[in-house]
């Protein structure tokens, strides 16, 4: 009976890291609080659209970091220019 | 009367006995004692002291509230010829012992039921009411001017406690340079909750009434709301009370602006950065011209160094700073930068130069080195200009100082922001380096009262919103923390060093403080 709960456990585990999905609403309600923005968009530019300054972009990394405990290196950083860049970013990392 | 001949505390409580014995010393919660009352304990217990031995410039360490225990304690021993050691009374075993082992004390005076509380320690717990029991003839040393008074603890770290020093003749000294400073006389009558065991509550609020026969009345420190001490002003016709800026913010949310204040002559506020804002509001919502007066202090120059003019109204630049007035008679402020003396205008160093001035931290020679500048002029460690006029205005703390991205803001300037938001009851800005390329960044701690996620969030993003809109950048992070969240000192200064410890090694988090985010 225990051998069968536990593998029961391992096993919804399993599908639950494999259907883990970065909901988008998650990652523009983390960018609407780095950057009191309230209108974020998929295709919001970070600079542009939000007035994001570098500093605000490394904050923001340092946030989604510490929500999702990856780490994002200063080159991937670099190409993150909208919104829905680093919805894919953090998609690919915690897959 | 003049009190201006004696020459220490224990003359002063000597001579109010034998000339104005029967007055009322001071009252707690309603219950009075008099000058002749209040010096019989102090005798008693002095006694009483004398019977455990105590020696000449012995630390003695006073746990005690606000209550009328803490007086005949605090000049018990010095008139026994010891020193006084006031200390938070609600501090941990550790702390204690840490400050008895620092200064060399023994005894330690507790209020009657916490007596087992030092049990396990190597300290001697003793109570003032043990002393009536002691019937030893009182033959008590001479006590001089320069004889060290008492030792005010200022908050800081554990591990090296500074014990400030202040002797009788800086005390009388500051007293009446408080008293010609702020216009007091003997007919002025105070309200206090602020703390009897630190600096304002100790020396402004009770050794001036004392000196002059003034009347006041004193209240506990914990205040369960602002009401209970305006309540108190308007009962007792008050003319002077004192309270950091925080406190006063509060009045202006939660109290009643159907209680009469117009009795008050002044409302000093000090002990924290004063906010224009503060002095309008308080003013308007309680129908007062021009009571509310903006101090400077610190207990290095035993309390009190400036104030402006009763009755003048504050004086703000043009940065939005309000001038904390012209220094008291005979105490000197100068502004520096490293070995240069500032013309006025320019923002530095605040210095010093007072016979207040304290000689330094007990047992510490390497913190008292590090206190004084040169000529007598001590380093206050706060940043200040002076105007043309000699106006003095405080722009912030040296050490806290924010460097976001190479400009310097003042962690005062985001709080003022910060605390106008909706549902926000106080805030803290300090300077985070996470050792990253971006340098030091500016996090945000506010205290919230209740709400929900969905409140939150919107608070956050007003936040954020708020300080970018005036200040041109944004936090590096915006915490919402549960009310009381941030540690202050018993004053109701924000211990900056001590936030950012508890935030950086997670004791903020884990202790449950932060209400949101949640990573």
């Amino acid at each position: 009976m225990i051998l069968y709960i536990q593998i029961a456990a391992k096993a919804f585990r399993i599908v639950a890291v494999m259907t883990l999905e970065v909901h988008f609403a998650e990652i523009q309600r983390l960018v609407k609080l780095q950057l009191g923005a309230r209108e974020v968009s998929e295709s919001s530019r970070l600079i542009e659209d939000l007035r994001a300054e570098s500093v605000d972009i490394v904050n923001l990394a340092v946030s989604v970091e510490e929500r999702y405990g990856i780490v994002i290196k200063e080159s991937e950083l670099a190409r993150i220019k909208t919104v829905g860049d680093l919805h894919a970013l953090v998609q690919s990392r915690v897959e | 009367m003049t009190a201006a001949r004696v020459d220490t505390l224990i003359e002063l409580l000597a001579m109010r006995a034998g000339e104005t014995g029967d007055k009322q010393a001071f009252t707690f919660q309603n219950q009075s004692t008099t000058f002749s009352e209040l010096w019989q304990r102090v005798n008693y217990f002095a006694s009483f002291l004398l019977a455990c031995d105590i020696q000449r410039g012995e630390p003695v360490l006073i746990l005690l509230p606000n209550g009328p225990e803490f007086f005949p304690a605090f000049y018990g021993v010095q008139c026994a010829g010891g020193i006084a050691v006031p200390l938070f009374p609600g501090s941990s075993v550790e702390r204690v012992e840490g400050i008895a082992q620092h200064c060399g004390a023994r005894l330690l005076v507790l209020p009657f039921d916490q007596k087992g509380k030092f049990a396990q320690s190597t300290l001697q717990a003793v109570c003032v009411d043990e002393a009536q029991a002691v019937t030893t003839p009182p033959e008590f040393p001479a006590i001089q001017p320069d004889d060290i008074s008492f030792l005010q603890f200022t908050s800081g770290s554990t591990g090296n406690p500074k014990g400030v020093m202040l002797s009788h003749a800086n005390l009388l000294t500051n007293v009446q340079q408080l008293i010609t400073g702020m216009q007091i006389t003997e007919r002025d009558i105070f309200v206090s909750w602020l703390p009897v065991y630190h600096d304002m509550g100790l020396i402004l609020k009770t050794m001036v009434p004392f000196f002059l026969a003034a009347e006041v009345h004193l209240l506990p420190t914990d205040l369960s709301s602002v009401r209970t001490w305006l309540k108190a002003i308007e009962a007792r016709r008050a003319t002077f009370t004192a309270a950091p800026d925080f406190a006063y913010r509060m009045a202006i949310r939660f109290a009643d602006e159907s209680i009469d204040l117009s009795s008050l002559r002044v409302a000093l506020n000090a002990a924290e950065p004063v906010r224009a804002g503060t002095i309008s509001e308080f003013e308007r919502k309680f129908d007062l011209n021009h009571v509310m007066t903006a101090g400077y202090g610190l207990a290095e120059a035993t309390v009190g160094v400036s104030m402006t003019e009763p009755g003048q109204g504050p004086y703000v630049d043009a940065r939005g700073l309000v001038s904390v007035g012209r220094p008291f008679p005979d105490i000197e402020v100068k502004i520096i930068e490293g070995k240069s003396i500032l013309p006025p205008g320019q923002i530095g160093e605040i210095i010093i130069r007072s016979a207040a001035n304290s000689l330094g931290y007990f047992n510490n020679p390497r913190e008292t080195a590090r206190l004084f500048w040169r000529d007598g002029f001590l380093l206050s460690g706060d940043l200040g200009y002076l105007d043309e006029a000699g106006n003095l205005f405080i722009a912030g703390r040296k050490k806290n100082i924010i460097k976001h991205a190479g400009e310097t803001v003042a962690a005062q300037e985001i709080e003022e922001i910060v605390d106008a938001g909706r549902g926000v009851r106080a805030s803290a800005a300090v300077g985070v380096d996470r050792g990253t390329l971006e340098g030091e960044q500016v996090y945000v701690f506010a205290e919230v009262r209740g709400g929900d996620y969905e409140a939150w969030e919107e608070t956050v993003i007003e936040i954020v919103e708020a300080i970018h809109a005036r200040l041109g950048l944004r936090p590096g992070k915006v915490y919402l923390i549960r009310p009381h969240g941030i540690p202050r000192t018993y004053n109701g200064k924000i211990q900056y060093g001590l936030l950012k410890d508890l935030y950086v090694s997670g004791k903020l988090r884990d202790e449950g403080q932060i209400l949101f985010p949640d990573y």
